[in-house]
């Protein structure tokens, strides 16, 4: 089933140009995809406009049948969490349990179940052992997690990553992957990262090329990821790509679909 | 000329309850005429360190020399305008710094500033190493992406001809093509013009694709100075400090594990796959 049909969607700042130009694609349940693109490239807008932030100018957003209209606004935000670039913004709470509990608040979840869920998220985020830590005591990975721990006591059923990694040191990006990898393995959520992380999207289902508002390429991460295209649209081919690129010139038979694991492993087959 | 630490110390509030020791003993000499990068987790005092080159902080404890000027501590520096023309220091998101109506006026500031006769040209001509094309000279720095804007800033630091560029963080934020011509920019300045090159940065790849030397940072002390060669001989050296190895020297690491014999120097996908592919069936 798919979870999100956006139908000919175009988007504009207002400056004759589109930012977003009668894009169409199909979001599958429980699936994770990577929406891809160079700064400007329109794949934040995108975010946007599936929250229901901005407005389309043309076309329509359809979440689990619901259209996506400023009376449903309400309907999907319980359907559609999103965790945002920039861990400070995100950050209300004077504590991590205050922060989590911000939302559930909101939500009028009764006090006596609270604890419960707040516990049984931070746990997913490992980030238990700092609920009564003030957030200018975390990095900026902490905080992220604990933003992702937030939109999970929301239980939606999506939840969006707009360049969740893209403000963080390796260290944190790292630990962001993993929840997001781990939450794909784990959950029936489905799953949606904006990023321009070439890396991330080989771990992803499926993959949405944007440049200049217009989706130029979509697919299984081993079909589109290994496109010369990329190149020309400000991207890159992701390293395991390359290696896989650079052995099969040198007539060395491997097969597609690789991580570095993955290659490294048939590369010990063939020794 | 030196870029020389010698046991330097900065604390931040000294005297208040919110006393922060950044630096502790540092000492340090950066080698002219080359790119160093500057490497460590967050909090481990690289911003710290390179506001001291050009006297933006001055050192607690210690004595920090670049180039022809000497700051010591508990002495207030005089005329710190000589340092700052040859020391350029470009802050993390320095896009957010552009102020003038255009972007021409927004890189004269500097040059003019500081009394350049030409100080139009200046800018024109550095506007022209960062890639700004003459047609956007006129425009309002705010019509411009966040990738422009970048270089506009750093233009502006380019304008006053400095011996030495640090930048924090150039390219955070930058999608993969951004990265990569900021990062050829920085090298051609080093290659082309002889700059000194110091760069803070996370991203090992670039590193190891860029760099000449790394200066390793932990809880305010250097752990490490080393040639990036040496660095990246394998991932033992990073993994001891908790950095992760470039994707090169990972792949290397793993393929030798499994019982690749890799015993040249790897420095492209090229010449490890060759290796590699000489001792698999086909």
């Amino acid at each position: 089933m798919n979870v999100i049909e956006v139908n000919n969607l175009s988007f504009s700042y207002g400056d004759n140009i589109n930012a977003i130009d009668n894009v169409s694609f199909k979001i599958k349940e429980g699936s994770y995809t990577t929406i891809i693109g160079h700064n400007g490239s329109g794949k934040s807008t995108i975010a946007k406009l599936l929250i229901g932030l901005l407005e389309p100018l043309k076309g329509n957003i359809m979440v689990e049948g619901v259209p996506l209209t400023l009376e449903n606004l309400s309907i999907i935000r319980g359907k559609i969490g999103i965790v945002f670039q920039n861990p400070d913004n995100q950050f209300i709470g004077s504590t991590v349990r205050d922060d989590i509990a911000f939302g559930l608040e909101n939500y009028m979840v009764p006090q006596k179940d609270m604890d419960a869920i707040i516990e049984r998220f931070s746990d997913k985020v490992n980030m238990r052992a700092f609920l009564n830590s003030e957030p200018s005591r975390l990095s900026g990975g902490q905080k992220q997690r604990v933003a992702i721990a937030g939109i999970l006591a929301m239980s939606p059923d999506i939840i969006i990553f707009d360049e969740a990694t893209s403000m963080l040191d390796p260290k944190g990006k790292e630990d962001i992957k993993n929840v997001i990898m781990q939450l794909h393995k784990e959950s029936k959520m489905t799953i949606i990262s904006i990023t321009h992380d070439v890396e991330e999207v080989v771990e992803s289902d499926n993959v949405i090329v944007l440049n200049q508002g217009k989706i130029v390429m979509e697919g299984k991460p081993s079909k589109v990821m290994v496109n010369k295209k990329l190149l020309s649209i400000g991207l890159d081919i992701p390293f395991s790509y390359k290696v896989v690129e650079e052995l099969r010139k040198q007539k060395v038979k491997i097969s597609d679909e690789v991580t570095m694991e993955g290659l490294v492993n048939q590369l010990a087959n063939l020794i | 000329m030196p870029i020389l630490f010698e046991n330097v110390s900065h604390i931040y509030s000294e005297g208040t309850p919110f006393r922060y020791s950044a630096l502790s003993n540092v000492n340090l000499d950066i080698t002219e005429g080359k790119i160093t990068a500057i490497v460590g987790e967050t909090g481990s005092g690289k911003s710290t360190l390179v506001q001291h080159l050009n006297a933006l902080l001055l050192p607690t404890s210690g004595k920090v020399t670049v180039l022809d000027r000497t700051i010591i501590s508990g002495e207030k520096p005089k005329d710190l305008k000589g340092l700052r023309r040859n020391v350029g220091l470009v802050f993390q998101f320095p896009e957010y710094q552009l102020f003038e109506e255009t972007i021409l006026k927004d890189v004269e500031f500097g040059p003019k500033n500081f009394g350049f006769e030409d100080s139009e040209k200046k800018a024109k001509e550095a506007l022209k190493m960062v890639g700004i094309e003459e047609s956007l000279f006129e425009k309002s720095p705010l019509e411009l992406s966040g990738g422009q804007k970048r270089r506009v800033a750093i233009a502006g630091i380019l304008a006053m001809n400095p011996k030495v560029i640090v930048l924090d963080e150039p390219t955070a934020g930058l999608d993969p093509s951004g990265s990569k011509s900021m990062m050829n920019l920085f090298y051609d300045l080093n290659k082309k013009y002889n700059k000194t090159i110091i760069i803070v940065t996370h991203d090992m790849e670039q590193v190891f694709a860029y760099c000449d030397e790394v200066v390793v940072m932990s809880q305010g002390q250097i752990k490490l100075k080393t040639d990036v060669k040496s660095f990246f001989k394998d991932s033992s050296l990073c993994k001891s400090f908790g950095i992760l190895a470039p994707h090169l020297i990972r792949l290397k690491d793993s393929l030798i594990e499994k019982g690749f014999k890799i015993d040249e120097e790897v420095d492209s996908i090229e010449s490890l796959v060759k290796i590699v592919s000489r001792q698999v069936k086909k």
